[in-house]
């Protein structure tokens, strides 16, 4: 269908199996992409004076008492009301360019035959999600940072936002240093009350930083979820030989070492990284999904949004 | 540090092998650009400079490996005595290569280089230093010029000890044959046989081999010791004559101490010196063929008689003493006695632990007086025989003539001074009666009243006693002391009678008489009686034990004074005052009793030892005979003391121009009074000559005096030309000084020529009185004789001759003292002086030295006093004495210790390698649990 248009570059970003995965999820990932707003007041505010807005088909999981008994009575079909606050959903996706989310390594997941860098892999993630989002009448804005904050795009939920987001993300390439901590404090200004903010990182930085900004959020009572993304060779370290490791963000001069000497002591460091980002978001009950760019996007989305919580 | 195959040490170019891999393998391929750098530096900021050194200690560990084994591979041998410390060099040259090594591992810079400039720094100086050690060495073994070696081998009785079949003097033959055959050329061979006097048997160093080869066949081990300081000496003479430049002792031996005069320094700073006069100093090379591991040997070490004067009355013990020499113990077979060739006895010896000895004793009574060669020998299969047998002679007297003066003669026999004593002697009414002892005794007692004393009394005595004797005329006092000079003893009781003024200043030529000064006579009413305990001199030990000696109780003695030199306390009483004192004089010895041993005093006489007492003491006194068992020293030699010194007096007829000598003879002392007689048979009674040749030897330094009494003339012609003359009427006294012991020839004329004829020569000692020259100060010029012929033990013939000593007369047996019996053809004189015929055969035994049975090694003081003197190399084989010989030098070969150490530093590196590994958990299965890896299995609903 789409073969004889010419495709804007940008939605190479939505590829025939993200969109084939996301078609199938999309009942399922509704209640997973509210966060953990689902569970609580579906509406902030008390009463009925909120305007109704649209039904919606109703998906297992829903509030029964939004349930429009009226079309059930006609038509037998499961509706939801759904109103305007309850949709009114913002969700801003934060993606890390930051240099060291450049690497590749040899085994990431493949999309039209190429290997995708982390990066890669979290603009398509970001943009599968993104159009998730639009779809489902939600607002979705994006933010991209590496030491500051390199692009932005306002919270939209029109169809064209998908197209600005596409776009935006594709244009953006790899920067510099990362430094999460003062721009997640600075989105976490930005961003209005209530909204969703999917950051997808490899988190980079000093843990104490990123923390420090997650409180930030936490006290803002912004929802957060967290795609930590991880290649698979920063979590084996497979390397044998003699290496010489350069730093893909400028920073650490070069490092001359034998990585078998250093396998243990570096994957030890890792794992308490992991687990004390784990133990934080636990503690903030921010949702934290660790992401192994092996792992086809496709699979991804299908864990994230298929799988319970 | 010496290399057998220097150019092998390319090898070592091996260590760059590790360096190079690691260099490789740090030359890593492209190098990743890589994001999660933050854990890479935590994580290397901790542990780098750990890991550095991990690695720098397994880098330096292969480097060593292969270092080892390379300088291994090159063969690397010590020389023994090298200057330079390889214990320095090698360690500093490993260091150099550990520190190179590891030099690539680290990253800083500036360690990295101060490294490598350590490791050159090292590198050059251990090779520097092994390069001038090559240089010394060379120098050293000097591999040009050509060199005379002298080949001495040890012919002494242990080299007879057999081992794996050979005798060691036959590997010593064998192996010096092989050094003979395998020689450059140009080596000039010198062979020194080594025995109790070593021998040159080439006369100057030879070139031609089988001159050589055929002088090592003929060579026969001697036995007895080997004097090798003395073959030492033997060997330089004959290097000395040698034409080449270098010069080498090679000693073949089994370096057993003795022999080597190591307690002697001296002697071998003499031997250095005597070395600076050959164009280089010799190498001595010592092949030492080390002791016998397990020596199983049995010796008889020595076979002496219970008694020094053996008579034919009675019995005598002959007690041989057995010694265990060897590592093992052993039960040897029964030892056989023989005398004069006939068994008198066998008894059986138990078992012996090693180094225990046991004596055996036999008795036997001999029959006829002369010499009997004793023989004992056993039965035993042992490493050495040759020390199973013993021989010695024993000279047996048949009387043994004491005179006894008698300082109180009168009154009964029982209150004589002597009575008792020579009754003691010759227990028989004849004495009693003074008539000649009986026969059967072997002590022959002859008592004279002092007063009736004449000089001619003392000729025959063996043994003089002066019991209770008052004092001595001059002339009778100084006949004695020269007589005991010369050999007879003198026993000399101080009774009541005794003056102590005439004892105390009685002096020989050599000090007092007495062995102690005499004072004032003392009583007790009760009685004192002589201390059992105080026995301890030799001749007292029959009665410490048990005899009841203690049991006398003397109520009159005399006290003593101080002890006189040489002068020693034989036995004391109870009260501590002395009781009897002994001390050499000379040839003799003089015994001091302090009591009168008669029945005036005491009851002394009239104890059961008495006696035995006695004789002990008369035998004592009379021990100084002639010794006929020597001392293995250079060539076998009997002192002769009576025979004592004296002039060499040739005679002579003096008619006008008519000189013709009719005879000659040994005379005492220039002390003649021939009045108007002939002074010999055969000499006329006037116009005669005398000519006195002889050495005048000055006891004391200091001025002399002579003077003369004379008719007619007499002259005395000293080696400076000086002559004296005294003439009938004129007395001059000549003054002269004199060093003592420094032996002066003279010749002393007298000219007779009518009338009366007297000569009596006097000098005045320095702080002495007038006296004649005694014969004690005479050595005889004697005239050269035939020599005499003589067996010795191998059955070989020898030569003998009569040599004038320093102690009187010597028989002198030429050629070296091998251990065994010698039998002396005797001449005129030495017949005369023995009471034999001329022709009779006596037996000379020369003793055995212990110490060849006994292997005592050199330890490492002689060998650093021998270093010290001599350029001492020991090599352990006949391969190191040829490397020496050709100049290539030999050592401990360290080869196999370099191996080792280079499994050792495998063995690390593996230990070491797989430490690391283990402790940077290399290997280990890490992993990080990161959420699901796998599929989200289970399909959609």
């Amino acid at each position: 269908m789409s073969s004889s248009l010419q495709l804007p570059d940008c939605m190479k970003l939505l590829p025939q199996e993200t969109m084939g995965v996301m078609k199938r999820l999309e009942w399922y990932a509704r209640k997973r992409m509210l966060g953990t707003l689902s569970g609580r007041h579906s509406s902030p505010d008390k009463g009925f004076s909120v305007e109704f807005a649209e039904h919606r088909e109703y998906a297992p999981g829903d509030d029964p008492k939004n349930l429009d008994w009226k079309v059930m009575a006609k038509s037998d079909r499961h509706v939801i009301k759904q109103y305007i606050e309850e949709t009114n959903l913002r969700a801003t996706m934060v993606v890390d360019v930051s240099g060291s989310m450049a690497y590749t390594g040899d085994v990431a997941a493949m999309i039209d035959g190429v290997r995708l860098s982390k990066l890669s892999y979290a603009k398509h993630l970001a943009a599968a999600l993104s159009y998730l989002y639009i779809k489902q009448g939600d607002a979705v804005g994006l933010a991209t940072f590496d030491q500051t904050l390199r692009g932005y795009v306002r919270a939209g939920s029109r169809p064209s936002q998908v197209r600005r987001v596409l776009q935006e993300l594709h244009d953006t390439k790899e920067g510099k240093d990362t430094a999460i901590g003062p721009v997640l404090h600075e989105i976490a200004e930005r961003i209005p009350k209530r909204g969703l903010v999917v950051l997808i990182s490899d988190l980079f930085d000093s843990p104490e930083a990123i923390i420090e900004a997650l409180h930030h959020f936490d006290y803002r009572q912004h929802e957060l979820v967290i795609f930590h993304l991880l290649a698979d060779e920063e979590l084996t370290f497979p390397f044998k030989n003699f290496q010489r490791f350069r730093d893909l963000e400028g920073v650490q001069e070069m490092l001359r070492i034998d990585p078998q000497a250093v396998r243990a002591a570096y994957l030890d460091q890792l794992r308490a990284f992991i687990k004390r980002i784990d133990a934080a978001c636990g503690k903030m009950r921010a949702d934290y999904v660790p992401v192994n760019t092996r792992t086809p996007l496709r699979d991804t989305l299908l864990r994230y949004l298929g799988g319970r919580k | 540090m010496l290399f057998l195959h220097p150019w092998l040490l390319f090898g070592l170019a091996a260590i760059s092998l590790p360096i190079l891999i690691h260099l490789v393998r740090r030359q890593a391929a492209k190098p990743i650009d890589w994001g999660a750098m933050r854990f890479l530096f935590d994580t290397i900021s901790v542990r780098r400079r750990k890991m550095e050194w991990e690695d720098l200690v397994l880098m330096a560990a292969r480097c060593l490996l292969l270092a080892l084994l390379a300088l291994a591979v090159a063969r690397p041998f010590l020389t023994p005595d090298s200057q330079v410390p390889w214990l320095f060099v090698l360690p500093a040259g490993l260091l150099a290569i550990a520190s190179l090594g590891a030099s690539f591992v680290l990253s800083n810079a500036r360690w990295r280089w101060g490294l490598r400039l350590m490791a050159l720094f090292l590198l050059m100086g251990s090779a520097a230093l092994g390069y001038w050690e090559k240089e010394f060495n060379l120098r050293r073994f000097e591999a040009s010029g050509r060199r005379d070696v002298a080949l001495v081998i040890d012919a002494s009785a242990s080299m007879e000890l057999t081992r794996s079949g050979k005798s060691v003097f036959q590997s010593a033959i064998d192996e010096a044959k092989e050094i003979v055959n395998d020689a450059p050329r140009g080596t000039a061979f010198l062979v020194v046989l080594g025995g109790p006097s070593p021998e040159a048997k080439t006369a100057t160093p030879l070139t031609h081999r089988a001159d050589v080869l055929g002088v090592l066949d003929g060579l026969r081990p001697l036995g007895g010791t080997f004097r090798a300081h003395e073959a030492l000496g033997v060997a330089t003479l004959g290097l000395a004559q040698g034409s080449n430049a270098s010069k080498e002792i090679i000693v073949f031996t089994d370096a057993q101490r003795s022999g080597w005069r190591l307690d002697d320094p001296g002697s071998w700073k003499t031997l250095q010196q005597s070395w600076q006069g050959l164009p280089a100093a010799p190498k001595l090379l010592v092949r030492n063929f080390g002791e016998p591991e397990n020596l199983a040997n049995v010796a008889l070490t020595s076979c002496t008689t219970s008694r020094a004067v053996v008579g034919t009355d009675r019995d005598v013990a002959v007690r041989v003493e057995v010694m265990n020499t060897g590592r093992s113990a052993i039960t040897p077979g029964a030892v056989t006695l023989e005398v004069d060739q006939k068994k008198i006895g066998q008894n059986p010896v138990g078992l012996l632990l090693p180094g225990q000895r046991q004596v055996i004793e036999f008795r036997h009574h001999f029959t006829q007086a002369g010499s009997h060669i004793v023989k004992a020998s056993m039965e035993v299969a042992d490493d050495l025989p040759v020390d199973n047998r013993i021989e010695m002679v024993q000279w047996v007297q048949q009387r043994l003539p004491v005179l006894l003066v008698d300082g109180n003669p009168s009154g009964s026999f029982f209150d004589r001074a002597a009575g008792y004593m020579a009754l003691a002697l010759a227990p028989s009414s004849a004495t009693i009666a003074g008539e000649q002892g009986e026969a059967k005794f072997l002590m022959d007692p002859r008592v004279v009243a002092a007063a009736r004393l004449k000089a001619g009394d003392f000729e025959e005595a063996r043994v003089v006693v002066l019991a209770d004797v008052p004092r001595l005329p001059e002339k009778l006092a100084s006949v004695l002391a020269a007589k005991v000079q010369a050999g007879t003893g003198l026993i000399v009781i101080a009774g009541p009678r005794a003056e102590p003024e005439f004892y105390n200043a009685w002096t020989g030529l050599e000090g007092a008489v007495l062995p102690m000064t005499l004072g004032e006579e003392a009583t007790d009413d009760k009685g004192i009686s002589p201390a059992a305990a105080t026995f301890v001199h030799k001749s007292m030990a029959l009665f410490a034990k048990r005899s009841d000696l203690p049991d006398a109780l003397i109520k009159r003695w005399r006290k003593t004074g101080a002890v006189t030199e040489h002068g020693v306390q034989a036995a004391a009483f109870s009260n501590g005052d002395a009781f009897l004192a002994t001390k050499p004089l000379g040839g003799g010895r003089v015994l001091l009793g302090t009591c009168a041993f008669d029945a005036r005093v005491g009851n002394l006489p009239a104890r059961q030892a008495f006696v035995p007492f006695m004789h002990e003491w008369i035998a004592w006194v009379a021990g100084t005979g002639t010794q006929w068992n020597v001392d293995s020293l250079w060539s076998p030699s009997v002192t002769l003391p009576q025979s004592g010194g004296g002039l060499m007096g040739y005679y002579a007829r003096s008619k006008y121009r008519d000189t013709q000598e009719l005879m000659q003879r040994m005379d005492a002392a220039i002390d003649f009074d021939w009045t108007t007689s002939s002074p010999a048979q055969g000499v006329p009674r006037d116009q005669f000559r005398v000519t006195w040749k002889a050495t005048l030897v000055p006891p004391l330094t200091g001025e002399y005096l002579f003077d003369a009494e004379v008719n007619d003339l007499l002259t005395m012609t000293w080696p400076d030309g000086t002559t004296w003359r005294w003439e009938d009427g004129a007395a001059p006294v000549a003054k002269r000084s004199l060093n003592a012991g420094e032996g002066i020839p003279l010749e002393i004329r007298y000219e007779q020529q009518w009338g009366a004829a007297f000569v009596r020569l006097y000098w005045t000692a320095p702080g002495g009185k007038r006296q004649l020259i005694p014969r004690s100060a005479w050595i005889p010029t004697l005239p050269t004789t035939d020599p005499m012929r003589v067996i010795d033990p191998q059955g070989l013939p020898r030569e003998a001759h009569l040599r004038a000593g320093r102690r009187g007369q010597e028989l002198q047996i030429l050629g070296p003292a091998v251990p065994g019996i010698y039998q002396v053809a005797a001449d005129e004189r030495l017949a005369e002086m023995f009471g034999v015929k001329p022709a009779t055969l006596l037996p000379v035994a020369v003793k055995r030295e212990a110490g060849e049975s006994q292997f005592t090694p050199m330890n490492e003081e002689d060998l650093a006093l021998i270093r010290a003197h001599a350029d001492l190399l020991l090599p352990g084989s006949v391969a190191d004495v040829m490397a020496v010989l050709q100049g290539k030098g030999f050592g401990r070969e360290i080869a196999r210790w370099l191996a080792l150490g280079a499994v050792a530093f495998f063995l690390l590196e593996s230990l070491l390698s797989r430490w690391v590994s283990r402790a940077r958990r290399t290997g280990e299965d890490v992993r990080v649990e990161f959420g699901e890896d796998t599929v989200w299995k289970g399909g959609f609903r």
